[in-house]
């Protein structure tokens, strides 16, 4: 019977030991192979590991390998960027095109910046010729126009808000023009706006040396974090005459550009700060005005700046062009000391014929730290663009160009103009200022004296008609003093006066003037005193009536509750006295109550 | 508390509630001890009317 129940417990044990046993010991095995996971060497980690880790500052990253290292805001992928070469091989006549649309924001560069440094995403090996243009667009749609060109264009006429052609030879950061190639990358550096919150594609064209391969940098990254990822790039080779080899990509990817944003940037005006040095000069081309029926006009132009002491001494000279590149003396001005702006005028009138371009250069005859004005003036107008929406500013036989309008302003006249003069003593003569100056009085007080002594001389009757003249000297002084303000004798006079007598007349003037005086602020502090006062009952007032008309509520809801109550007992008192048939108990009741109503309503009315 | 809140509210409860109860409980109670009194007295008055009548009519014959 026992061993019935017995076996099958032997059996479930049994099973047990033979399952539980193993499972244990395995499950113990997997928690040592964990361990042996975690317990990898930390110096060797890394080596698995292909991705960069930026906070490690031994790692190299994209800024890393800027030449010179980034300066200001930095914007670009922060990881190296990867080099892709195109199969083909460019023939003699060839052209690679790189777009890519870029938007900065506000949190990277503010409202935007005027000085911008921007690296080629174009490998610079075997490239001849580069050129940049930088687009402003007004709709995040856009096109290539002519693909195998080596002039970058956009459908539709977008703004061109920059375009800059690439010496390659130049390799000296520091010495030549404002680009640089160096360790196989071309750098730029831009003077111009570029904003915040503008979507702009920066479209570069390369021309290479036959028989070489074009390679781009490309980055795995979102440049700028705009989510914008759209890059085109065009390939044109003329191997054969009829022929030519034309590809165009459209890419998901960015191309490996980077910008290092220098100086900020306001809205619309700026300024762009160079050193002008002897010799140096700035040169704007001003669209004419070819109107006016006159044969011959003075031709003006101003142009604002700011210096330290706000001052320049520099030529200003106009040339006329027709758009061929050869420019030809107009007028200038022999002037040559500028204070504040420059306001320039043709020393002679000019003859009034048709001009297409006139080009005003200001050069420099003393050093000096400029920062020229400039207007932002992009424009979908290609020409306008292209010759009037830019400055050249030539330092020590380089030419940098400014990426925006200089603010000029080009007039004709028919008179000379000329600078208003910023010495004092070519100011137009002003009416002398005069001080309210405060009456002496003394006029007044000797006046009395004279006639009390000319009084006093009358009464001599010996005496009398030198007492009538001074008495009538007196009076009229006194009368003059009064009518004058207390100024019948000057300050200077009634210092002299007073010097003389020692000061007897100064002090007991003053004296009383001080007296009155305290007697006025006296007077001034209790007024002050009264209103503080009345302010004061005022905000009591304000603040005890809820609690009066509280009572006061009260009070009367007492009276009416106790006063109805003891209405309704007289009048039930007087119900009941003739319910029980007692008329003479009724009518007294109702005499007492009238008595009652009529003493509270004659209270009533006489309140 | 604001002072004139409570005023407000003595003044709602007294005159608003209170005082009708008051007045109806007044009715209730006046309205029975005159329905109690009436009866006797309208009686008494008009045994007396008729003893004045049975005394006038006593005279004319």
């Amino acid at each position: 019977m026992i061993t019935k129940h017995i076996l099958p417990l032997f059996a479930v044990m049994a099973v047990f030991l033979v399952v539980a046993v193993p499972y244990t010991s395995a499950a113990g095995e997997d928690l040592i192979e964990k361990q042996i996971t975690y317990s990898i060497d930390s110096e060797y980690q890394d080596e698995h590991d292909r991705v960069v880790n930026i906070a490690d500052e031994s790692a190299i990253t994209n800024p890393d390998t800027w030449k010179p290292s980034p300066q200001g805001i930095w914007i670009g992928a922060s990881t190296e960027e990867s080099l892709y070469q195109f199969d083909q091989i460019m023939a003699v006549d060839n052209v690679l095109q790189v777009h890519s649309h870029v938007r900065f924001n506000s949190t990277q560069v503010m409202n935007g910046a005027s000085t911008t440094i921007i690296r080629s995403p174009i490998a610079s090996d075997n490239v001849s010729e580069m050129r940049l243009r930088v687009w402003a667009l007004s709709t995040p749609e856009w096109e290539l126009r002519y693909p195998f060109s080596e002039y970058p264009f956009l459908m539709s006429d977008e703004p061109l808000a920059a375009s800059v052609d690439i010496n390659m030879a130049d390799t000296s950061i520091t010495d030549g023009g404002d680009q640089w190639t160096v360790d196989g990358r071309t750098y730029i550096l831009l003077y111009g706006p570029l904003y915040s919150g503008i979507d702009y594609v920066f479209s570069w064209a390369a021309i290479y040396e036959p028989d070489s391969r074009p390679a781009v940098y490309l980055s795995g990254q979102d440049i700028a974090n705009d989510n914008i990822t759209d890059t085109q790039i065009s390939v044109y080779s003329k191997l054969i005459p009829d022929q030519p080899y034309e590809q165009t990509y459209r890419w998901s990817i960015d191309p490996g550009i980077s910008f290092d944003f220098q100086q900020g940037l306001g809205n619309g005006v700026y300024a762009q700060s160079f050193y002008m040095g002897v010799g140096d000069s700035i040169s704007v081309v001003i669209k004419p005005d070819n109107s006016g029926a006159d044969p011959s006009y003075y031709h003006t132009v101003m142009i604002p700046w700011a210096t330290a002491d706000g001052h320049i001494n520099a030529k200003v000279t106009a040339e006329k062009g027709s758009g061929n590149g050869v420019w030809t003396p107009y007028w200038e001005d022999n002037r040559t000391a500028w204070d504040g702006y420059i306001l320039a005028c043709s020393d002679e009138k000019v003859p009034n014929n048709v001009v297409s371009f006139i080009r005003v250069t200001v050069t420099f005859l003393s050093a000096e730290r400029v920062n020229w004005i400039c207007l932002d003036g992009a424009t979908s107008d290609f020409s306008q663009t292209s010759y009037y929406n830019n400055a050249i500013v030539t330092t020590g036989g380089i030419e940098h160009k400014i990426q925006s309008r200089l603010y000029a302003s080009y007039q004709k006249s028919v008179g000379e103009v000329f600078m208003p003069s910023m010495n004092p003593a070519d100011f137009p003569a002003m009416p002398g200022p005069k001080i309210n100056e405060r009456g002496n009085y003394y006029g007044t007080i000797m006046g009395f004296l004279l006639i009390v002594a000319g009084g006093l001389l009358v009464s001599t009757v010996f005496l009398a008609p030198i007492g009538f003249f001074v008495g009538g000297a007196g009076a009229v002084m006194l009368t003059q003093d009064l009518m004058s303000g207390g100024n019948f004798f000057s300050q200077n006079a009634a210092d002299n006066i007073n010097n003389a007598i020692n000061g007897l007349l100064s002090n007991p003037l003053d004296k009383l003037r001080d007296a009155l005086g305290g007697i006025g602020k006296f007077i001034i502090s209790v007024g002050e005193a009264f209103y503080d006062g009345l302010k004061w009952f005022v905000d009591a007032t304000k603040e005890y009536i809820p609690i009066l008309l509280g009572l006061l509520i009260v009070a009367v809801a007492l009276y009416i509750f106790f006063y109805a109550i003891k209405f309704q007992l007289q009048i039930w008192g007087i119900c009941f006295s003739m319910a029980k048939g007692n008329m003479e108990a009724a009518a007294g009741q109702a005499e007492q109550l009238h008595g009652q109503v009529s003493g509270a309503l004659g209270r009533l009315r006489r309140t | 508390m604001d002072f004139l809140a409570t005023a407000v509210w003595i003044w709602e409860f007294m005159i608003l509630q209170l005082l009708p109860l008051v007045s109806v409980l007044l009715a209730g109670v006046f309205m029975l001890k005159i329905m109690d009194e009436a009866p006797e007295t309208v009686g008494r008055y008009a045994k007396r009317m008729m003893a004045k009548f049975n005394r006038a009519g006593r005279g004319k014959q």
